[in-house]
């Protein structure tokens, strides 16, 4: 196994989630630092991942959206039909959906 | 006198504030602890300051140098690997600690056996400042506890508290 699987980090989850026994206090006072992990290129330093690794998600979504956008540009006269059958799509979901219910 | 915990800091870029956060170590009422610092080679600010601190107290602390940069984890890893007290706590090179801190965990850790660690406040400071809650909830069901842990994922909490070392666990 990798060596990650056993990080001294994940070795004290396990144990308090596994044992629950962690005592708690409020004499203890533990002051950290405020760090915003929000953005991506801190998330994936503060997990050890690549950036890329991280927005892959993000950009596949990304280039699909673009993808249909230009091809509907560039067919202006397909517009309207793939609107139509968005449409229909969407429709026939609906229509999935509450058959399924 | 053996020491009873050992306190683990790996250090990285905290050039500015490691000096305080080890002067908040010196300051605690509880004195038999040693103190492990790992520190990457070429981050010789940080060295230069470890070692002024090493040479007024020679005993308690260990200096760990690294050729290659560590991640996070590996440098945790190493410096826990390395602890041979009772004991241990964790604590990063931008934080500091209250002054009683060590002393009132070693209390209720060694008097109950059944627990695995004590974990008191963290107090957020710099752009926010936020004092997280203590977590009671970890006391439920182990599915509670995974809900809750899942939830509340910021793991600080569990991180900065003290625990018995790997031969020590219940």
């Amino acid at each position: 196994m990798s060596e990650k699987m056993f990080n001294s980090e994940v070795f004290m989850h396990f144990e308090i989630l596994l044992n629950g026994k962690l005592e708690t206090t409020s004499k203890m006072k533990y002051y950290k630092k405020y760090k915003d992990i929000r953005d991506l290129k801190s998330r994936a330093k503060h997990y050890s991942l690549s950036v890329y690794n991280v927005f892959a998600r993000y950009g596949i979504y990304i280039s699909i959206f673009f993808s249909i956008l230009t091809s509907q540009l560039i067919l202006k006269k397909k517009l309207y039909l793939s609107f139509l059958l968005l449409k229909k799509v969407v429709i026939d979901r609906n229509f999935l959906s509450k058959k399924l219910i | 006198m053996k020491p009873q915990i050992s306190i683990i800091l790996p250090s990285y870029s905290g050039e500015k504030t490691i000096s305080k956060t080890i002067t908040s170590i010196f300051l605690q009422t509880y004195t038999n602890f040693e103190l492990l610092i790992s520190v990457y080679k070429k981050k010789k600010n940080i060295i230069k300051i470890c070692k002024k601190f090493k040479s007024k107290h020679k005993k308690k602390i260990k200096i760990f140098t690294h050729e290659k940069k560590l991640l996070a984890y590996e440098n945790h890893n190493f410096l826990y690997n390395k602890c041979n007290t009772k004991y241990f706590l964790l604590v990063h090179d931008d934080d500091y600690l209250d002054k009683d801190y060590i002393k009132n965990g070693i209390k209720i850790i060694s008097k109950k056996k059944n627990i695995s660690g004590v974990a008191g406040h963290i107090i957020n400071f710099g752009k926010k400042n936020k004092i997280n809650p203590l977590l009671s909830y970890l006391n439920g069901s182990l599915e509670d506890r995974i809900k809750n842990y899942i939830t509340y994922r910021y793991g600080d909490f569990m991180l900065h508290s003290i625990f018995r070392t790997k031969n020590q666990t219940i």
